[in-house]
Order: C-alpha cells, then sequence, then structure tokens
C-alpha cells in the first residue's frame, strides 16, 4: 500500500510556515494571497478559502488585489518551498524509509510492512497527520494500493482517505479529470467532450478513445480506472560538506589549530571528491570561549567566508587560505570549536581558454591575492578596494578611477582613446590651495605655502555633471605654468564652483 | 559687431536638442540676438514653428539642417535662396525615401555636387566632418575634407565653423581648424552650437541623450555632455570668447544678411487641374458647378444662383478653382469606384462643394455661413475633409492620389507626439534607473480613467502613490517629468490629411516613408501646413460609410431597392420617432449612453434637431455647460436668454446657448471686434490643443476688447467661459451637420432595413460603441432571425437569407474565433462545387482548415448540418478528433462504422459558453433569459420593466455589463449599461461607492445592482447603492469600457 500527503495550496503554506505558531493560526484565518511574477507584474499564485470569499482568484495582479480591502499580500520565494518540501520529506521519513518526493507539496510513502510498527492504516495516517500538523502543515492523506491512485485520491478528497484494493475505480470515479497528468491540448479535448470525472472517461469506448487520443488516451483512461502500477522513485540522502570539532581544552595557538584544520579539510575534500563535487566557497566559523563578563563587549564567533574564482577540491589550497587568513587574526579568547562548511557546486571541466592571456592560475592568484590583503588591507580609508588593478571610470569628472578585482579571464574593456602628450602626476588626495585672479584668470598661486607668480595660464576648461544624484560636482580648471626654485613649473589647479574652493589636481612631469 | 546664432538645433532634433523653436526664438529675442538658424538633424521639422515664433518675436528665422553623411558625420547645411531650399528638401527627401524607418539616413558628399546651389556648409562641431576626418586621419585628412566641401560647395560658400565650450579637445581642434582656414583662404564662422536655450536645460538634452542611447544617467558616462555651455550666447559673451578671433564673429552677421531665404518665400503652388483646350480652370470650375446645381437644386432659385455667383467669384478671385476641381476629381474617382464618400468640416458651408456632389449638406437650406469655409479677409485657405469608409476602400483612394500626383507630389501629413503624462512618466523614471516595479507603479498613477479630479497634480498623484517627494530623487524625477511635458518624442503620420503640390512636393517638404508601404508622410504637421499655406485634403476613414456602402449593396441585392443616400426620405416619422425613444443602438453619432440619456430631452423631430444633438454631447458644451440650459430650453423649462443683445442674430437658432464653433468665433468678433484673422487664430489655438500659453493670451485678448465694448465682468466671463471650453473639443456647425446626416442615414437604414443593416454593421465590426454580441440582441429585440453560423451556409461576412418571406442575417464565418479568411474563402468554394456530406468530408477536402479550426466548428454548432442535421456539438466533436488523426496510407479513408458518439448533447450553459467562446456573441436567447423566473423570485426587474419605475423608487436590475464608462466631463461618475433580454437599463455609479465596490463594478460580468431609481423627462437611470455579482454563466461576454 501506498500513502499520499498532499498539502493544498502549497506555496501559501510554505510562505507561512516559519512563522510562530500562533501568528501562522492566525494568518491561516485571514484572507491570504500570495504574489509570484515579475516585480512589475505580481500575480496571485496560490490564496486560501479567506481569500476567495473576498473575490480574489489565481491569476489576478496586484493591483486588482489590492482594491480588495483587508487582503494580506506576500510574495512567493522559492526557497520558502524548498525548505518546506524538505520539512514535508522530514515528516513522511519518519514513517518509511522509502519516500517519493513527487511534486512540491506532494509526497508518497510506501507503506509495506510498516503497520506492525505503526498499527492499521488509519491509525497511522492520523500519526501523520498530527505530525505534520505539528510540523505547521494541514494537509491531505490518501492510502490506496497503488502511488497513483493515492495521489489522486489525496488531491481530490479532504482528511483521510483509505482506499481498499480493488475497489480504487469506484471511489475515483467522482474526482475531476483535471487532476490526470495530460498535455493542455488534451484536457481541452476531454473538457468540450464534456468529460468532467474520472468515471465519464473511464467509461468511454477504448478503442475510439485510442482512435482519437492514441496510446496517451488509454493511459489517461487507467488512470482514471485507477489501475496503473508504477515503480515508486525514493529520494536519497544528500550528503553534506560540514565538519567540526570541539576542542577538550581551548586552544590559543595557531599550530593546535592549524592541525585540526587540516584534518578537517581532508575529510570535507575527500568527501566532495568521493561524490564527483567541487566547492567554490568555503565557510570557517570558531566559537571562541569569551568569558561571561566580556559578552558584550566580545563577539563569540568569528566566521569568514571565501568565494573562489574556480570550483576546486585541493585541500592544501584550501588548507593555505585558512591559514593565511588566520595568521592575520587575533582573537580575544581562546577557541573551542572549529567548523568548516563546503558549499559544493559541480567540478570544473573545461580547459582554460587558450587565447586567452597568460596569466598565473586561479588559484594560485588567489593565494596571492590573499598575502597580498595580508599586508596591505582589504580596503582603504575611504573603502576603496586596496588590491586589484585600477580602471578609469567613464564620466567627465576629472581623475575618476576605481580598482577592480583581479580576473583570470581578460574582459573587452572600452579603451579610452586620449593618450596625452605629457604626463600629468596626479595628487591624491588633491591639495588645497589659494589662488589669486586678475579678471577670471589665475594671477598668483600658492604652492607649498608659498605665493607664487602665475606665468601662464589656458582655460578655464570646465565640466560638470551628476546633477542627478548627490556627487555632484562643477570644476574650473586651469593649466598654469609657475615659477619654482627648481624653474618653470606646470601645474594642474581647479576651482571647485559648488565649494568655491580652489584645488591642485597634479603636476606635469 | 552683431553675433548671430547660425547653428541651433531644437527639439525637433528628436532627442538631440532640449527645447523647442518657440523657446529658443523667445531666448534669440531677449538677448538681442537679429537672427538665428534652426539647424535640425535631417529635416526641418522644426522650421514652420521657428518661422512663426521669429516672426512674432520680429527677428529672422533662417532655414537650414543637419545632414548625416556617410562618414558618419553631420554636415551642418545653411539656406541662402529659395534654389537652396529646394536643394535641401530634395537631398533629404531622396536620402529618407531610400532608407529603411528607424535607421539613420545618409547622403554623400558626391551626392551634393548636383544639389548645392544656394547651400552654405559649414565645416560642423565635434560630429561634424572636419572634426570626424582630423579624428580619423589627422591634419591632411582635415585638409582633404576642406578641399572637398569647397569643391562641392564653392570656395564662398564653405565657412570653418568654431565654438567653445570650455573644452581642451575642442580647443585643440579649433588651433587646427584655424591653420587650416589660413591655408585654404576660407572664412572662419563662430557658433555655439546651440542644443538648448537656457543652460538648464543641459539637464533635459542629458536625460533625451539617456533616452536616444538606452542607458541610465549613471551608466551613460561620457555620453553625456561635459558642462552646459551649448545655450544660446549674446553677442557680448561669444565676443569676449572669441576676442582673439573678431572676424569669426563679424562673419556670423555678414553670412546672416547672404541668407535670403525664410519660409515666407516657400513658393508652393497647388497643382493645377487639366482642362480641355478652350477652358480655363475657372470656366471648367463654373460649367461643373451649374452642371451639379441643376441636378442637386431643382428648381435652381434666385436664392441659389446668387450664393453660387457669390461664392464662385470669391474662388476665382484667391486662385483656388484648382483645388475645388482636384477635390471633386477625387470625388469623381470614388463615385467610379463605387466608394461612398461624403465632405465634412467647413466644406459643407458651401454651396460650390454642394452643387460638385463634394458634401451632401445644402447650405443653403440649412442656412450655413459660406464664410465660415471661405473668407477673403482671413486669407485662410479652404479645408476639405473628405469621410471615406475606412479600410481598403479608403486606402485606394490615397493610393490614387499618389498615382496621380506621383510619389513626390503628394504626401500625408505628420503627427507631432509629444512628451505627456504617462511616457514622460515612464522614460523618464528608465533614465533615472528605477527598476520595474517602481516604474509601473509611477505610469500606472497617471490616471487611466478619462476622468481626472480637477486637483489631480501630478505632486497629489505622487503623494497618493506612496513616493515622498520631499526626497531628493523623486523631486527630481517630478521635475523633469514636468520639464519634458510638450517636448516632440517622434514623428507619425496623420490619420488622413494629404498635402499635394504642383511640380514636386518634395521641393516644398522633405518627404519620409511612413510605416505603411507605399505612403510617404512630410516632415510638417498640419497645423505647420496650414501655418505655411500647404493645402491639404483630409481623407479620414469612417466605419459607418462602410456599414452605409455594404447596407446599400445588401438591400439592393436581398429587397430589391436602391437607396440613394443623397436623396433619402427627410424626416420620416418613424425614424425619428425612434432616435427620441433613445432605441439608437448602432447608429452613427447618436448610439452612446450620454447621447442616449439625452435623447428623449433634446426631443429631435427634423433634421436640424438631429445636428445640435451630435453637437450637444461633446466635451466642449459639457464643460462649458451648455448641455443642460440647451435642453431645458428645448423642453421649456427654462426661459431663453442671451449674454448680451448684440449676441442674439448669433445664438438664436440654439436658444441662446453657443453649441458650434462658428458662434464661437462670431461672438469674438462681436464682442471683442475681433477681426477674420484674429477669429480663425482663436480657432486654431481652441482646436490644435498646442498651447496653454498662447490660450491665456487670446483670453487676455477677447477681455480686454470686451472691455472697449463696456461689456459687463460677469457678462466678460460668460463669453471667456463659453469661449474657452471649447479648447477641449467643440464642433463647427457644418460638421455636425454633416455628421447628422450619417447618423439619420444609418437611423434611416436600421429602422427600414434592419436585416440589412445589421449584416453590415456586424461585417465592419470594430467600430462604434457596442459588440457585436448587443448588436445582435439588439436586433433580436427588434424582431430580426439571426441564425448562426453553419459550414453549410455561411459565408465569410454575414449574409442575408431568405427564410419563410422574411429576410434574415446568417452570421458569417469571421465571427469563428482563429479561423483565417483564406480558409474560409476555400471552404465556402469547395462547397460551391458540391456539399460536404460529413465532418470526415469536409476535413478531406478542405485540409486547410486545422484541428482546432474544425474543433472550433464544431462547438459552436457550426457542423452540426453536416451528416443531414443529425448531429449535435459533440457529436461532431467526437467526429472531428477521429477526422484529424491521420491513420497513415493504408487506413486511410476508411470511415468509422459506429459514428454515434458516446458523449452526450451540451447543457444551454455549455452551449451559451462555446457560443461566447467561439464567437463573441449567441444567436440563441440571452443568458439572462434563462433565469428570468428566478430573478423575478428575488424582486429583480428587467430593463424594460425599469422603465416604467417612478422615480425615487428602490429597485433592483441585473444584466449583463455591455459598457461601462467614466467621461472626463462627468466628475468622477461611472456610468454601466446592463442588458439583459428585454434591453438596456442604466446604472450610475457615484465615485465614493465606487471606491469601496470597485471589484463589482470593474470586473463582473453579470451583476445585481440596487438602488434608486432616477425618472426625468423620459430618462431612466439607476443610482447605484449596491452591487454584487450574480451567477448567471460563465460564458465570457465583452464589454466596451472606457477607462
Amino acid at each position: 500500500m501506498f500513502a499520499c500527503l498532499f498539502v493544498p495550496e502549497f506555496p501559501l503554506q510554505a510562505s507561512i510556515l516559519n512563522v510562530p505558531t500562533d501568528a501562522r493560526e492566525v494568518l491561516r484565518r485571514s484572507p491570504l494571497v500570495l504574489l509570484d511574477g515579475p516585480s512589475s507584474l505580481l500575480k496571485v499564485t496560490s490564496l486560501n478559502n479567506a481569500a476567495r470569499s473576498f473575490g480574489v482568484k489565481i491569476g489576478m495582479t496586484k493591483l486588482h488585489v489590492e482594491t480588495c480591502n483587508g487582503v494580506l499580500l506576500r510574495k512567493r520565494f522559492a526557497t520558502d518551498e524548498e525548505s518546506a518540501q524538505e520539512a514535508l520529506l522530514d515528516c513522511a521519513a519518519k514513517f518509511s524509509p522509502r519516500v517519493e518526493s513527487t511534486c512540491p507539496g506532494t509526497v508518497i510513502l510506501d507503506l509495506t510492512g510498516t503497520t506492525k510498527l505503526f498499527g492499521s492504516l488509519e491509525r497511522m495516517s492520523c500519526k501523520i497527520a498530527v505530525l505534520a500538523r505539528q510540523r505547521g502543515f494541514h494537509l491531505r492523506i490518501a492510502v490506496a494500493s497503488n502511488p497513483d491512485a493515492a495521489l489522486h485520491a489525496a488531491q481530490g478528497f479532504e482528511g483521510i482517505t483509505i482506499i481498499p484494493a480493488g475497489d480504487e475505480a469506484n471511489r475515483l470515479a467522482s474526482l475531476d479529470v483535471r487532476q490526470l497528468p495530460a498535455t493542455p491540448e488534451v484536457h481541452e479535448v476531454l473538457d468540450s467532450w464534456g468529460i468532467r470525472t474520472f468515471r465519464s472517461l473511464a467509461a468511454l469506448p477504448p478503442i475510439a478513445l485510442v482512435e482519437r487520443l492514441g496510446q496517451e488516451g488509454l493511459r489517461l483512461q487507467d488512470l482514471a480506472h485507477g489501475r496503473i502500477n508504477r515503480p515508486l522513485l525514493p529520494v536519497e540522502s544528500v550528503p553534506d560538506f560540514v565538519e567540526s570539532y570541539e576542542f577538550d581544552d581551548p586552544v590559543e595557538t595557531l599550530e593546535s589549530l592549524a592541525f585540526v584544520l587540516n584534518r578537517l579539510l581532508q575529510e570535507v575534500c575527500a568527501r566532495l571528491v568521493s561524490h564527483s563535487r567541487a566547492t567554490n566557497e568555503l565557510r570557517l566559523t570558531l566559537d571562541l570561549e569569551v568569558r561571561q563578563l566580556q559578552k558584550s563587549q566580545e563577539k563569540e564567533h568569528y566566521r569568514h567566508e571565501w568565494k573562489l574564482p574556480v570550483p576546486t577540491q585541493d585541500k592544501n589550497m584550501l588548507y593555505v587560505l585558512v591559514r593565511l587568513d588566520l595568521e592575520r587574526h587575533t582573537f580575544s579568547a581562546p577557541i573551542k570549536r572549529l567548523t568548516i562548511e563546503a558549499i559544493s557546486v559541480k567540478p570544473r571541466v573545461a580547459q582554460g581558454n587558450l587565447f586567452a592571456p597568460p596569466s598565473p592560475e586561479a588559484e594560485k592568484l588567489e593565494i596571492t591575492l590573499s598575502r597580498i590583503r595580508g599586508v596591505v588591507g582589504s580596503n582603504d580609508a575611504e573603502g576603496i578596494n586596496c588590491v586589484g588593478s585600477p580602471a578609469i571610470l567613464d564620466t567627465h569628472r576629472p581623475n575618476a578611477f576605481t580598482v577592480q578585482s583581479f580576473s583570470s579571464v581578460m574582459e573587452p574593456q572600452s579603451v579610452f582613446a586620449v593618450v596625452p602628450a605629457v604626463a600629468l602626476r596626479v595628487f591624491r588626495p588633491v591639495l588645497e590651495t589659494s589662488v589669486e585672479l586678475t579678471g577670471k584668470t589665475p594671477h598668483f598661486v600658492r604652492l607649498w605655502k608659498r605665493l607664487r607668480r602665475v606665468l601662464a595660464a589656458s582655460g578655464p576648461w570646465c565640466s560638470s555633471g551628476n546633477w542627478w544624484d548627490g556627487t555632484v560636482w562643477s570644476h574650473e580648471e586651469w593649466d598654469v605654468a609657475v615659477k619654482t626654485f627648481e624653474g618653470i613649473g606646470y601645474y594642474r589647479i581647479y576651482l571647485d564652483r559648488l565649494k568655491q574652493q580652489w584645488f591642485v589636481a597634479g603636476v606635469f612631469d | 559687431m552683431q553675433y548671430v546664432e547660425l547653428h541651433a538645433r531644437s527639439a525637433f532634433s528628436f532627442l538631440e536638442g532640449a527645447s523647442l523653436p518657440e523657446t529658443l526664438a523667445q531666448v534669440c529675442s531677449s538677448l538681442n540676438l537679429p537672427a538665428m538658424a534652426l539647424l535640425d538633424r535631417d529635416g526641418v521639422y522644426g522650421a514652420p514653428r521657428f518661422h512663426m515664433a521669429a516672426k512674432q518675436h520680429r527677428i529672422k528665422a533662417h532655414v537650414g539642417a543637419e545632414f548625416s553623411i556617410t562618414d558618419s558625420s553631420r554636415l551642418p547645411v545653411l539656406v541662402e535662396s529659395r534654389l537652396g531650399y529646394q536643394n535641401l528638401c530634395r537631398l533629404i527627401t531622396t536620402a529618407k525615401l531610400r532608407t529603411k524607418k528607424k535607421t539613420v539616413a545618409t547622403s554623400s558628399l558626391e551626392e551634393m555636387c548636383g544639389h548645392a546651389e544656394g547651400l552654405i556648409c559649414l565645416t560642423g562641431d565635434e560630429s561634424g566632418p572636419l572634426a570626424n576626418a582630423l579624428l580619423q586621419g589627422g591634419i591632411s585628412a582635415g585638409r582633404d575634407v576642406l578641399n572637398k566641401l569647397v569643391s562641392v560647395f564653392g570656395r564662398e560658400n564653405a565657412y570653418v565653423e568654431l565654438q567653445r565650450h570650455s573644452s581642451r579637445v575642442q580647443e585643440a581642434r579649433n588651433q587646427v581648424s584655424v591653420e587650416l582656414a589660413k591655408e585654404l583662404h576660407l572664412p572662419l564662422l563662430a557658433t555655439n552650437g546651440v542644443r538648448y536655450a537656457m543652460p538648464a536645460e543641459r539637464q533635459i538634452a542629458d536625460a533625451f541623450t539617456c533616452i536616444r542611447e538606452k542607458r541610465r544617467l549613471d551608466t551613460a558616462g561620457r555620453l553625456l555632455s561635459q558642462n552646459s555651455q551649448r545655450h544660446v550666447r549674446s553677442t557680448e559673451e561669444m565676443e569676449r570668447l572669441f576676442s582673439d578671433l573678431p572676424e569669426a564673429i563679424a562673419n556670423t552677421s555678414e553670412l546672416s544678411s547672404r541668407l535670403d531665404f525664410t519660409l515666407e518665400k516657400l513658393g508652393y503652388e497647388f497643382p493645377r487641374y487639366p482642362v480641355p483646350d478652350d477652358e480655363t480652370i475657372d470656366s471648367f470650375l463654373r460649367k461643373r458647378t451649374w452642371d451639379g446645381a441643376r441636378l442637386r437644386y431643382q428648381p435652381v432659385t434666385q436664392r441659389v444662383r446668387e450664393q453660387l455667383e457669390k461664392e464662385l467669384a470669391l474662388i476665382e478671385k484667391l486662385h483656388l478653382g484648382g483645388y475645388f476641381l482636384i477635390v471633386w476629381d477625387l470625388i469623381r474617382f470614388c463615385h467610379r469606384n463605387g466608394i461612398l464618400v461624403q465632405g465634412r468640416g467647413s466644406a459643407a458651408n458651401s454651396a460650390v462643394c454642394y452643387s460638385l456632389g463634394i458634401t451632401a449638406i445644402d447650405p443653403i437650406g440649412m442656412d450655413l455661413l459660406f464664410e465660415r469655409f471661405l473668407s477673403e479677409e482671413r486669407g485662410e485657405w479652404p479645408d476639405i475633409d473628405l469621410d471615406l469608409p475606412s479600410g481598403d476602400q479608403r486606402e485606394r483612394v490615397i493610393q490614387y492620389v499618389y498615382e496621380r500626383y506621383g510619389q513626390r507630389g503628394a504626401a500625408m501629413t505628420a503627427n507631432v507626439n509629444t512628451y505627456r503624462g504617462r511616457s514622460a512618466a515612464r522614460e523618464m523614471g528608465k533614465v533615472l534607473g528605477f527598476d520595474e516595479e517602481t516604474l509601473s507603479r509611477l505610469s500606472g498613477i497617471v490616471g487611466s480613467w478619462e476622468w481626472k479630479d480637477p486637483d489631480d497634480t501630478m505632486e497629489r498623484q505622487f503623494g497618493h502613490s506612496g513616493l515622498d517627494i520631499r526626497h531628493p530623487q523623486i523631486a527630481l524625477y517630478l521635475d523633469l517629468c514636468q520639464r519634458v511635458q510638450d517636448l516632440p518624442r517622434h514623428l507619425s503620420q496623420h490619420s488622413g490629411g494629404m498635402v499635394i503640390c504642383q511640380g514636386q512636393l518634395d521641393a516644398v517638404v522633405p518627404l519620409e516613408p511612413a510605416t505603411m508601404p507605399g505612403r510617404v508622410v512630410v516632415q510638417w504637421d498640419k497645423d505647420d501646413c496650414a501655418d505655411l499655406g500647404l493645402i491639404k485634403v483630409d481623407l479620414l476613414g469612417l466605419g459607418m460609410m462602410a456599414v452605409l456602402k455594404d447596407s446599400i449593396e445588401l438591400i439592393h441585392d436581398h429587397y430589391g431597392e436602391d437607396i440613394d443616400l443623397a436623396h433619402l426620405p427627410q424626416d420620416c416619422p418613424d425614424v425619428y420617432e425612434t432616435i427620441r425613444k433613445a432605441d439608437t443602438i448602432g447608429m452613427f453619432q447618436i448610439e452612446s449612453c450620454a447621447q442616449m440619456a439625452s435623447l428623449p430631452r433634446n426631443n429631435p423631430i427634423r433634421f436640424y434637431d438631429l445636428v445640435t444633438q451630435v453637437a450637444l454631447i461633446r466635451p466642449g458644451p459639457i464643460v462649458g455647460k451648455m448641455t443642460n440650459p440647451y435642453l431645458n430650453r428645448r423642453q421649456g423649462k427654462e426661459r431663453v436668454s442671451y449674454p448680451h443683445a448684440l449676441l442674439i442674430p448669433v445664438l438664436e437658432r440654439t436658444l441662446g446657448v453657443p453649441l458650434f464653433q462658428e458662434q464661437l468665433l462670431k461672438m469674438a468678433m462681436i464682442c471683442s471686434n475681433f477681426t477674420g484673422g484674429e477669429a480663425e487664430e482663436l480657432r486654431r489655438a481652441l482646436g490644435s490643443r498646442r498651447s496653454q500659453k498662447r490660450m491665456k493670451e487670446i483670453e487676455a485678448k477677447l477681455r480686454a476688447g470686451m472691455t472697449a465694448n463696456s461689456f459687463r465682468k460677469e457678462t466678460q466671463d460668460e463669453v471667456v467661459q463659453f469661449i474657452s471650453s471649447f479648447a477641449l473639443y467643440g464642433f463647427p456647425e457644418s460638421h455636425a451637420a454633416s455628421f447628422a446626416l450619417i447618423a439619420y442615414a444609418s437611423a434611416f437604414l436600421k429602422v427600414r432595413y434592419l436585416a440589412g443593416f445589421t449584416a453590415a454593421l456586424l461585417n465592419n465590426w470594430p467600430m462604434g460603441f457596442y459588440h457585436p454580441a448587443t448588436i445582435v440582441k439588439d436586433a433580436q429585440r427588434h424582431g430580426l432571425r439571426v441564425k448562426p453560423i453553419d459550414v453549410t451556409s455561411s459565408d465569410w461576412k454575414c449574409s442575408l437569407e431568405r427564410d419563410a418571406e422574411k429576410i434574415v442575417v446568417r452570421v458569417g464565418l469571421r465571427y469563428v474565433r482563429g479561423l483565417r479568411q483564406n480558409e474560409a474563402d476555400i471552404l465556402t468554394q469547395e462547397r460551391l462545387i458540391r456539399s460536404f456530406a460529413s465532418i470526415e468530408d469536409l476535413s478531406r477536402r478542405v485540409p486547410q482548415l486545422s484541428k482546432s479550426d474544425l474543433a472550433m466548428l464544431a462547438r459552436i454548432g457550426a457542423l452540426n448540418n453536416l451528416s443531414d442535421g443529425r448531429l449535435h456539438r459533440r457529436d461532431a466533436l467526437w467526429q472531428v478528433e477521429r477526422a484529424v488523426r491521420k491513420n497513415g496510407p493504408l487506413l486511410d479513408g476508411i470511415e468509422e462504422q459506429d459514428t454515434k458518439s458516446p458523449l452526450s448533447q451540451m447543457s444551454v450553459e455549455e452551449r451559451l459558453v462555446s457560443d461566447f467562446y467561439g464567437t463573441g456573441l449567441t444567436t440563441g436567447p440571452h443568458p439572462m433569459a434563462y433565469r428570468r423566473d428566478d430573478l423575478r423570485g428575488m424582486g429583480i426587474e428587467s430593463a424594460v420593466d425599469m422603465k416604467n419605475l417612478p422615480d425615487g423608487k428602490y429597485a433592483t436590475v441585473a444584466g449583463c455589463v455591455i459598457t461601462r464608462q467614466r467621461p472626463g466631463t462627468a466628475k468622477g461618475l461611472i456610468f454601466m449599461t446592463l442588458e439583459d433580454e428585454t434591453g438596456t437599463a442604466r446604472v450610475i455609479v457615484k465615485p465614493d461607492f465606487y471606491e469601496n465596490n470597485r471589484m463589482a463594478v470593474l470586473y463582473e460580468r453579470f451583476v445585481q445592482v440596487s438602488g434608486t431609481v432616477q425618472n426625468r423627462d423620459g430618462v431612466v437611470n439607476l443610482i447605484a447603492k449596491q452591487i454584487g455579482p450574480l451567477a448567471i454563466s460563465k460564458a465570457e461576454t465583452s464589454s466596451h469600457d472606457f477607462h
């Protein structure tokens, strides 16, 4: 015998599964709809009976639903449904080792031999329902001699349904034919024929049906009779790639930590290899033994994660990465537990690009960058990435640049064609200065704390932009020649017109 | 030394300029610049508006354009003489016509060689040919380009252009340009490459750049402008900038003085009509007019003779004979080809037009003002609009014009699409990088109903949608949205206006290909054409004209009677009786809910009442609060009074209430001493919706005139209110008369030849106000039998059949969902050879019919009559599935032994659902009819019974919603029409009730509404107090909604 657990309006139930029990029950009673689709056109994908009584229907747009005062709206998230399906499978697995994840919100259990453990089919069904209710599901359960009959009965009947073997056709007869797994075209034909129930489909002459719908028609008729017996496709457990070690005595030295780290990484990587997986994201968690008095000031955990440019199974490389990070840090309390988690992905199977410019291996590059970060830090005082290659920004704002992460893959970049005849050494940060004008032209400029006469000036070169946000700027630049101790120096100065302040931007070599 | 800006772009460079030509002219004038040249991209789109504005500001408007040339640069060209202008237009036309729409039309310098006379070229800015050559190949390439320009345009006609926008790269280029100019002895010319009138408009220019490049402001980078210096600059500023090169400034005024051409000297000439050698155009027109008059006026009275002589004399004086003959020629073409045609608009004021057969309104009989059509004093060109059956026949007439005057001799006028609330909201949101959801919300809040709250400002709309307008980003967005309002977005084709020219039209205005194949369009809209004296003929498609034509043919074939629309029996009592009862579904112009609600009050008894009826329900009279006073006076409930005794002769015909444009013109002339020309300006400002500002100026002038004539303040307010409310839309009397004629014809045909009219109406749908389901039900209520679609009898179109001596309508195959005409035609041809024996036979002989076609035919019962009518719909569906499943050659053709299906017959509800799904209508009983007993038990009145309920009674009606309207003039009221088997009932939904019952009002197909009956003057409405869905049927009935 097989039992099917069916969660009506599964997306909606999944969306409130993680809500505290009391609040969840309030939500169940309230008119609640779940919206899905592109943000510009959200539509109702699931709803409860209370919402139906407000006139809401599947497929209505958010705009339409908002016109019904009092209806609560929630957005659909795939992760909610994934975790709810996990919970449902977990619930089913308490009663049978063979559980099929048929579709979201539906699982089928093979009950063969379980009655001795859990009692009669009715009692077992009740136990399943109670457990599911505790986990937050309101579901329907049907038991039948084959998986499909159980599935259709669960979808079609409320509460718990037990169908004795041989009575399937009779019990399923009143079900809606739209429950059958057929293409929309076949459903359209059945609908146009006025075939609404399993009974009316089962009653059609089989040969004439095959002449019209082919073997598909016959299969559907067998399903309507409840006489197809297919094998169950049980789910297999998915291994996790997490290893943890709790020290008997909290450790304070890197060597003790590194020893355990090496062993844990070895185990994680061996498991990745045995499952033909690799990782592109590694997470380290250290639980610190923070004393009671320190708790308010100190963190109890240290967490760090590495996003790798390519998936890897290389234990040594991972070890070096983690160790370099640990070397950079000092902890305020001894470490009592070490946890390593690898996020598994498919291993890299393609070769590197033959036409890509020569570059270090991605793994080696990552280690090198990590070493550099250890020396110079990750970001500078202004929050700009310190490790990477500089890139000029596409803007009229003078001297605008960013630092991009290194990449082993060369991306096409727009080439800024202007190749200046002379080099400008840019001051970062720019130097504040003062300027005396004759008319609108600079006459004296203060440089290195001394006022210097401007021998020649070219300008003004004006630029302004970003008027649409808070980074608006407006500069008036001059290129000036001034007399200095070393002879004539050529400088670029500018007036920030918004601050009404002069700056020296750089010197021409 | 006076500076002249000789290189400016307006917003008519479509996303490459940020100011309207009028703004440029105004700023130019305020900076005391004597002239300016507008050089829009690949066209002279903005030139007429710039010309008119420049005239107003007393500056000179030079004409020019920026040519896209083959090296991807833009060559600025100025027009020196008329020949130059003609060359410019032809060059643009040639490039445009050989280029696909939405791609850049380019010309080569070689191509310009033969067409450069009268043109002066500049070397351009950073997108010009010189800058392009310097960038690509350095000084030598620059020298080559300059030599090439000199060889094409001549040494004295090529200027090296210099611009200074505080840019290092530009200045470097300037230095090289100056050197090259010296070397080649070319003059320098300073310009500012204007893209907007004032520095602040740089933001709009940046936003437009983003729209053009499909970027956001924060990702557009250096595509945006470097600074805000491309505005109109004064002489002093330019002299300061070019203090080192004073000759570059001096040359601007010198060059300006050379540019002799303005659009005053356009040289447009309407084509001459070819006449026999012994005739002149005028003598030929005179003969044709008298020939026509003798037919039309029987007899030709002294009054007719005098009027015709007067009109002919004026036409001769204004040299417009050719124009009338050309329109007459179009009318003859239509008559030769059996195309129904009728002139409307102000042409209906002319007895010559009536005699030539251009219009069907007798202006003498109707006592219409000829001066509204043509007046020597106003110097205005006549404007003749021709209504043609929409669709192929109208296209034939348009193609005839092209054929007759050549591809470059005639073209459609353009429509300038401008940024409006919703488009501005959406595009500015994109530019600022708002996400899709916010964009949808923002553009959604720009109201979708026609009705708008008086305080419905953009700020308020934003506030309602939960956007904080104090947030800098939102405030900026709002600011941008408001600033781009009314700026041109793109050019499209006007629905019917055609311009024709003697010789070549492409020498008068550049032509472009329209999106529709075989059509060309001029670069100016109809107002621009009128401003510059181009005469246009409007060839407008009117669905009802096609209905009238089809009805006449059906009546000829099936009733054996010939109908001549020009000689319909006038004032038929039964026709007016029907109209008075507002039984007008399907009738032209008088079928809408608002028209129906006013018909019993207006109580039309003669043709002129229909003319006022047509003009009455327009936004102009409604907003001007003229409708109710007129109707009250009509019913004798209100005394007829006049704002001023001077206005009695003008307003007498309409009981002291102005309803027509002509009356407003006369009022302006009498009250404010407007001249004919000023009155014409007023009319165009009212009609075009071009500018609020223009309206304000006119209002000030009106008031000044009335003050001078000692009108009291209250009278002034009343007159201004009358006149300004027509800005929303008002009809000229002659136009209303033309429409009334069609309305009367449609009413006459419906009353006397219901079958023919209904079939024609169904064959020309979509048109009019009601869905075919309503048209069929209405016809059935009037006793017409409508038979369902049947493959053994139906043609593609709805047809007439005789059944027991009665003429009935057979619904055509065109109403079968998804069926194409080609397949239907093959089916009807096969049927002519031999009738179909079975579904199998039909499927075999018409293999073009797909499975879904056959299934749809079976589903709607169109196959029931195969197999001697023994089939029901499910039998047919059962057989179709087998017929379409091919068995292979061995078993092919073997008929099924047992054709009886195991399926049960469709229920009534299933048949209804199938009918509406498959055809959008049912020929069987109305869905409400099946439930009448239940409904009666529920205390629900039928539509016909509701009409007899007393005012103030609380009642409930129910039905299928067939229309929902929220007119802009109804203060937020929603009007619903419910239909049941007895007729239609009108429901009024007030705004607060709507807010609480949106779902039922907007989305339910069948509703029951309870409320108070409003029964006044025979007009019955129900004021909704309760509304709810009614479970009648799942049939997908349709409602014609105007949200």
